[in-house]
């Protein structure tokens, strides 16, 4: 599982800061871009506001001019100068902040998860739920793109937006600035206040969300028991009860973050009537010019659409932070400490040795105890045992997949701990019970293993796994594409495929989960057959469901707990009567 | 779609009175600057305290009916959205619990989650949008309007030609959008599927050193989605500074206009006019803007409807037999029973005739493919015969409610069913009023008091969705302590021991047998070591029942029972 730090919300933005390194030079340009823009929407109604100034004096008769509509148009000019400029800017700003922040963000993040995942150890994979991992992938790195993509736009304008504001008012008159700057903060602090409660009800829609969602999954995919059961209506309830509770939540939190413009709205218009009293006040008394009170009013109308703008933004840094602390929890991982050793496979013939190994997936439990084994090159190993007993954690350990906690695995003399996970993973060969395959061809697959194998080498691969036959049944041959999910092909092919894979790859030590499960008598027998091919010459473990394997294996350890309790051959354990004879009996006992 | 949109009935008297409030809030939207800028005009510039004082008033009780108006029509159409959203998923949800496993399996089981979840969600989120702008978009528009005309027709003239100019541009924009939005989610997918595939495969993928290569698949895949979302977005980035300035053009326009009329004398215009004209063009924009929001989304809108349509468009079953409180016996006749699925060329059952006497213990063998589960759909009624008749004591499944075969059946399906909940919740499924001994006694014969025992919390163990928290194993034995709860006259075990060893599974029959005495057993199972000790071994091979008997007969003369043997024991013994 992936522990969710709670980190301090300060940090979590330098984090995210620091995380941008690569692209702050685009950054800063695009907050110039934003000052550009910004310089031009304080400049147009200036401009406008002289045009319309210039239309009122006509029109009184004050300006009397030969060419009227003459002068109005050298004004115009410059405002659809300052107009286009204005579009341009922004149209270049939006698309900087595309293909860099959101490319940066929603594509590089990802890719970067992807290779975290390279570098972990097996453990995190087995302990952790695929679909926390897709959704910290997917969900969560796209709430951090956007919302930091609306933090740059609307907050950075917003901010930009009041100090060019703030500043142009002093130079007009301070008292009157003050008037309109102490309802600032009054105005952030109350839509920060709005957003975190609304943030709080968002957090539980989500929550309900979810758990909603596993609800309609786990129901829709147990339908026939629930049918079998006639628990339907229970069901139902279950499925009303959280949906209710989600509706509530939703009410909340869609009201209360709505309200979050209005508050703000209202509290300006406050500002607002403040300021008119205060400058008629100080035109009758002071003697401040009636211009100097219109240009702050005006200042003080425009202050609101930037303070709009920051309280819905600081909703988005809420999520921003939510979101990436998640996908930080995940790069943060500790990963697989990196090996150096090599080894020359061509010199390995496959003797396998366990000395003193101890073991335990979780530490309150120890599983493998104290395990001694010497195998000889070419010899066959079954290894038998009750679920759970800890058969999978031999070929674990093996592979390196896990590491033991103490004691020592050596190949031909060499100790695995010692050589790099690529280079002892490259000397077994695998086929697991647990049939995988990738999206692609038939071909791609089973020269998974051996990328530059020619056509030949695969067919006569495929032949000797008994699959060339089926292969050519299918549609395009070896170039049909299958995958996990193929229904075109059964699970006994899928797993002559492996077979050929593992053949064709031709590995010095074999390791095999037998496979008895879904697959019917025919292919059954070409499995077996497949497999004895296989394992010709070879150092092999068997994780042994068939019985056949078990009665020829050159060993036999029989697992119980974690522990070797009886090893031999297969007439010597029978004639001891121990374990190994009672799971041998149970078979025919049911 | 309409079915959809029948939900907004349950809300007939609450959306009157929504859509007044935010009326109400819009006008006072609309008045706030035409007062604000009076106070500047009379007020300010003719330095009129007392008309300042007065128009400021004005100004504070306009914004707070707008504020507490506002308020008021948000909560209410928050209300009703939720509330839309909460019916559409109960809808949904309980349209699919009615349906028949032929139009389940027709959909799909992933594609009815995303229906469920995903489609819901989506139309919840437009109609929120929608539900937000509907009032004030038409108020603001016609307000705006009407108001500028009641100035001077012929400025307002030009602002309406530019709003069918922004129109068209948004909706070519949208057209463009569409097809990458498809292209970037068919990618999300691509990304996924293979991230999904990498975690699973995890030891292989190692094994053979290919993480660069699937990790390149992923990067590939990313990269693609990127491209096509950002595109996506640039295009919908474009709609805003251009409206803008078609926007700002129209203005420049206006003032050009009034200035010559001016000076021409003809039709002549005052300034102050002008400027109002200008304002009200910012009010028309921005409703234009937001409906142009509200138009891109629409396809979206339209594809989830007709996704959750197709769902909600099911016939669903009805079963209109009464249930009964009958206690079966035990005995299960098949006679000349046949199925086909729905499209199928080939029967999946056929002719099938067996006789099951009460408390016997019955096996039925036979590869993928052999009609095995088939004949556990038909005994559960999840699908009729097409053919010929199941008979439970006399009476035929199509004279039979449902609910009264299954209340009388213990089951395990193929895929154990394992529930959020307690470990307790799951076993009481089967019995919701068992007693803790019953619930102890069955976790005993389904060999889970150890895994039980060695938890912290016992039975109130909480397990995940779908009881991904617990191994195979453990999945299916507690699956089988349901079914024990239950104690049925008929038990049925559709390949429910395969995640069990030997060893297990034969303390569990053992345990089972005895305390269903006298009690049917049915099992459905590929190892023949299961079947061998039954009364009575059914063999399936390709939809017919080639043989029935007892294993040294079958052993004798049935030659696929004799294949299957040999190739699970290695012709040991």
């Amino acid at each position: 599982m992936i522990a969710e730090t709670k980190q301090n919300r300060v940090k979590s933005l330098i984090r995210i800061y620091k995380e941008a390194k690569p692209i702050w030079g685009w950054l800063i340009l695009s907050c110039f871009l934003c000052l550009l823009s910004i310089i031009f929407t304080v400049v147009s109604p200036k401009l406008l506001g002289e045009l319309v100034q210039k239309l009122y004096d006509f029109w009184s008769g004050e300006l009397v001019t030969e060419d009227f509509s003459g002068m109005i148009l050298s004004g115009i000019i410059p405002l659809i100068i300052v107009y286009v400029l204005l579009s341009l800017v922004r149209l270049a700003n939006m698309y900087l902040l595309n293909n860099v922040v959101s490319r940066y963000f929603t594509c590089n993040i990802r890719i970067k998860i992807s290779e975290k995942i390279k570098k972990l150890p097996v453990k995190f994979v087995d302990c952790t739920p695929v679909g926390e991992i897709l959704r910290r992938m997917t969900d969560d790195v796209s709430h951090m793109g956007t919302s930091i993509h609306t933090m740059i736009e609307t907050l950075s304008t917003g901010f930009l937006q009041i100090i060019v504001i703030t500043v142009m008012m002093f130079f007009e008159d301070w008292r009157l600035s003050l008037a309109v700057l102490v309802i600032t903060p009054i105005s952030v602090y109350l839509s920060s206040k709005i957003s975190a409660i609304s943030e709080k009800h968002f957090h539980e829609l989500f929550t309900e969300a979810g758990k909603l969602n596993s609800i309609v999954e786990e129901s829709y995919t147990n339908y026939a028991t629930t049918k079998a059961y006639n628990w339907e209506s229970e069901t139902l309830r279950r499925h009303e009860e959280i949906n209710l509770r989600q509706r509530n939540a939703e009410v909340k939190a869609t009201f209360i973050s709505s309200a979050v413009r209005p508050c703000i709205a209202f509290t300006n218009s406050l500002a607002y009537i403040a300021v008119n009293l205060l400058g008629g006040w100080l035109i009758l008394n002071e003697g401040v010019s009636v211009g100097t009170i219109v240009t702050i009013v005006l200042f003080a109308k425009q202050i609101a659409a930037p303070l709009e703008q920051i309280a819905e933004g600081l909703g988005d840094v809420q999520r921003a932070i939510t979101s990436s602390q998640r996908v930080f929890a995940l790069l943060d991982l500790e990963e697989e400490e990196p090996d150096e050793g090599k080894i020359d496979k061509t010199e390995i013939s496959g003797n396998v040795k366990f000395e003193n190994v101890n073991f335990s997936y979780d530490e309150k439990k120890p599983l493998i105890k104290n395990l001694n084994l010497d195998i000889k090159h070419g010899q066959n190993v079954a290894i038998v045992g009750p679920t759970g007993a800890g058969k999978t954690t031999i070929v674990n350990l093996l592979m390196r997949f896990y590491d033991p906690q103490s004691g020592k695995i050596s190949i031909d003399g060499y100790d695995i701990s010692e050589i790099s996970r690529e280079d002892i993973r490259g000397l077994f060969g695998m086929v697991l019970q647990d049939t995988w395959l990738f999206g692609g061809t038939v071909a791609e697959n089973v020269a998974y293993g051996k990328p530059e194998a020619t056509r030949e080498e695969i067919i006569s691969a495929c032949d000797e796994a008994y699959c060339d036959h089926f292969i050519r049944t299918l549609p395009q041959g070896y170039d049909t594409v299958i995958g996990d999910d193929t229904t075109n092909i059964s699970g006994g092919q899928k797993q002559l495929l492996t077979i050929a894979r593992a053949l064709l790859a031709n590995h010095r030590l074999l390791i095999l989960d037998e496979a008895t499960s879904n697959v019917d008598t025919r292919t059954e027998i070409l499995i077996q057959k497949a497999m004895d091919k296989l394992m010709e010459g070879k150092t092999c473990f068997i994780i042994a469901h068939r019985l056949s394997t078990i009665v020829d294996s050159d060993l036999i350890l029989v697992i119980n707990n974690g522990e070797i309790v009886e090893t031999g051959k297969h007439e010597e354990l029978l004639a001891k009567k121990g374990f190994y004879y009672e799971i041998y009996n149970s078979q025919y006992a049911v | 779609m309409k079915k959809i949109f029948k939900n907004l009935l349950n809300y007939k008297n609450r959306i009157p009175v929504a859509l007044f409030f935010m009326t109400a809030a819009t006008v006072c939207e609309l008045l706030l600057p035409t007062i604000m800028s009076e106070i500047v005009d009379k007020g300010i510039y003719l330095s009129d305290m007392e008309f300042i004082k007065r128009n400021c008033l004005y100004m504070f009780l306009v914004s707070l009916a707008g504020l507490v108006t506002v308020i008021i029509g948000r909560k209410i159409t928050a209300e009703i959205v939720a509330g839309f959203c909460c019916d559409l998923r109960r809808m949904v949800f309980s349209k699919v619990n009615t349906m028949t496993f032929g139009e389940m399996n027709e959909l799909g089981t992933a594609a009815l989650i995303t229906r469920s979840t995903h489609d819901t969600e989506t139309l919840g989120w437009i109609a929120s949008i929608f539900c937000g702008n509907i009032i004030t978009i038409p108020v603001l528009f016609i307000g705006g309007v009407a108001l500028s005309l009641s100035k001077d027709v012929l400025l307002s003239l030009i602002l309406l030609f530019f709003v069918p100019i922004v129109f068209v541009v948004v909706i070519l924009i949208g057209r463009k959008i569409e097809p990458l939005w498809q292209i970037a989610d068919e990618f999300i997918d691509r990304q996924n599927d293979i991230m999904r595939e990498r975690l699973r495969g995890i030891r292989v993928i190692r094994a053979f050193d290919k993480e660069a290569h699937e990790h390149e698949r992923i990067s590939e895949a990313t990269r693609k989605m990127a491209m096509n979302i950002i595109k996506s977005n640039v295009s919908m980035g474009i709609i805003a500074p251009l409206a803008m300035f078609l926007l700002n053009f129209s203005v420049v326009l206006i003032v050009y206009i009034g200035a010559f009329r001016m000076e021409t004398g003809a039709s002549a215009v005052s300034a102050g006019d002008i400027f109002a004209v200008i304002q009200y063009v910012t009010l028309v924009m921005t409703s234009i803007m937001n409906a142009a929001f509200v138009i891109v989304m629409i396809p979206h809108a339209k594809v989830a409807a007709n996704r959750i349509g197709e769902v909600v468009s099911a016939e669903g079953y009805d079963d209109k037999i009464p249930e009964e409180a009958l206690e079966f016996s035990g005995s299960v006749v098949f006679d000349n029973v046949s199925f086909k699925y729905d499209g199928a060329t080939e029967p999946a059952v056929s002719n099938v005739s067996f006789e099951i006497k009460p408390g016997q213990k019955v096996s039925v063998i036979g590869g993928t493919g052999s009609g095995k589960s088939t004949l556990v759909s038909l005994m559960l009624c999840f699908r009729m015969p097409t053919e010929g008749k199941i008979i439970y004591d006399n009476r035929s499944t199509d004279t039979l409610s449902h609910k009264t075969v299954r209340k009388n059946i213990s089951c395990v399906l193929q895929n154990s069913a394992i529930y959020s909940g307690t470990i307790k919740d799951n076993i009481l499924m089967g019995k919701p009023d068992a007693t803790d001994e019953e619930i102890r006694e069955a976790a005993e014969i389904s060999e889970l008091s150890d895994f039980i025992e060695g938890l912290d919390d016992g039975f109130d163990h909480e397990l995940n969705q779908s009881g991904k928290n617990l191994s195979g194993g453990q999945r299916q034995r507690l699956s089988i302590a349901r079914a024990v709860v239950k104690n049925a006259p008929i038990y049925i075990f559709d390949d429910s021991f395969s995640a069990l060893d030997f060893l297990t599974e034969s303390r569990l029959r053992t345990k089972l047998s005895k305390k269903a005495a006298g009690k049917t057993q049915i099992v459905i199972t590929q190892r023949v070591t299961s079947a061998m000790n039954s009364d009575l071994i059914l063999v399936m091979d390709n939809g017919f029942l080639v043989d029935s008997g007892k294993h040294t007969e079958l052993l004798e003369r049935c030659k696929i029972y004799r294949e299957i043997y040999a190739s699970q024991t290695g012709g040991a013994k």
